[in-house]
């Protein structure tokens, strides 16, 4: 029987300093570590802040106080790392609030009532995605076309799922700044998925 | 009663469980009785679900043969400095 089914054996395994240990966890979470890294910085530096990483958690592992997922601890020592690397900083955004998208705004009339409302998604479906090309397709062309601010808390938040407040820690942005990058980002996507689910096309 | 204008800009935090729960209240009475507002939400957790789907996660034989080397050398100075304490 395989001992090391879940991540509860697996992190004994990891304390132990079992080398066979490290090969399967890193075939399992690098992925996810490569994805957060390359958020951040270009893949050729994004390869290397992951291999870092892994040297380093060698030696923090018995730090892991098991308050998330093991993945996301992971992900998390991973963009710190990647941050380090990043030259440029970040700039606070202009806050206009949470306002809605102008795609939005005009489906609403003047007392705030949907005037034309969302029909319920058929072909935009978790299961489309994986069966076909084209949503993914063009939800990557989407999200590579966001301003880099909304694609980046797009990806961290939405992708890799890490918290809202190490996003904040991460990027050294405001708990306010973060929610309106990413309720901008998430209005841009919806739409685009919206008229693909209607017209079909990206 | 909150405006549908408003369960739109409210979305993400209610999915994110990000709201204090007299806002989630007014939120969830608000789509219970409003069907397009639900759909909306609806629509939005699709999306979600997407977007986690879509990440891209794959790694190079490369990277991997990589990362082996380096963490079993890791390790096995991790092993001596152990030893020789």
């Amino acid at each position: 029987m395989d001992s090391l089914n879940n991540d509860a054996d697996l992190l004994q395994a990891l304390l132990r300093g079992d080398d066979s240990a490290y090969r399967r966890a890193v075939r399992q979470f690098s992925g996810g570590m490569l994805a957060t890294a390359r958020v951040l910085v270009d893949a050729s530096t994004a390869e290397d802040v992951v291999q870092e990483t892994w040297v380093a958690v060698v030696d923090v592992i018995g730090q892991f106080e098991q308050r998330c997922a093991l993945q996301t601890w992971l992900n998390t020592i991973t963009a710190n790392r990647a941050k380090s690397r990043l030259r440029r900083s970040w700039r606070e955004v202009n806050l206009d609030g949470l306002e809605i998208e102008s795609g939005f705004a005009q489906r609403f009339d003047g007392a705030g009532s949907w005037k034309q409302p969302p029909v319920a998604w058929n072909s935009v479906s978790p299961d489309m995605v994986l069966q076909g090309e084209e949503l993914r397709q063009c939800l990557s062309i989407h999200v590579a076309s966001l301003p880099e601010n909304l694609r980046t808390v797009l990806l961290m938040r939405d992708l890799l799922q890490l918290e809202s407040g190490q996003i904040c820690n991460i990027l050294d942005i405001s708990a306010s700044n973060f929610r309106v990058l990413l309720h901008r980002a998430r209005q841009r996507i919806y739409l685009m998925m919206e008229n693909f689910e209607e017209t079909g096309e990206c | 009663m909150l405006k549908c204008k408003e369960i739109v800009e409210q979305t993400g935090e209610y999915v994110d469980s990000e709201m204090v729960w007299q806002q989630r209240l007014a939120f969830r009475l608000h789509i219970l009785m409003c069907g397009r507002c639900r759909g909306f939400v609806d629509n939005f957790k699709t999306m979600l679900v997407i977007l986690h789907q879509s990440r891209n996660t794959e790694l190079s034989p490369e990277l991997i043969a990589r990362l082996d080397r380096q963490v079993s050398k890791e390790l096995q100075l991790a092993g001596k400095n152990a030893d020789s304490r």
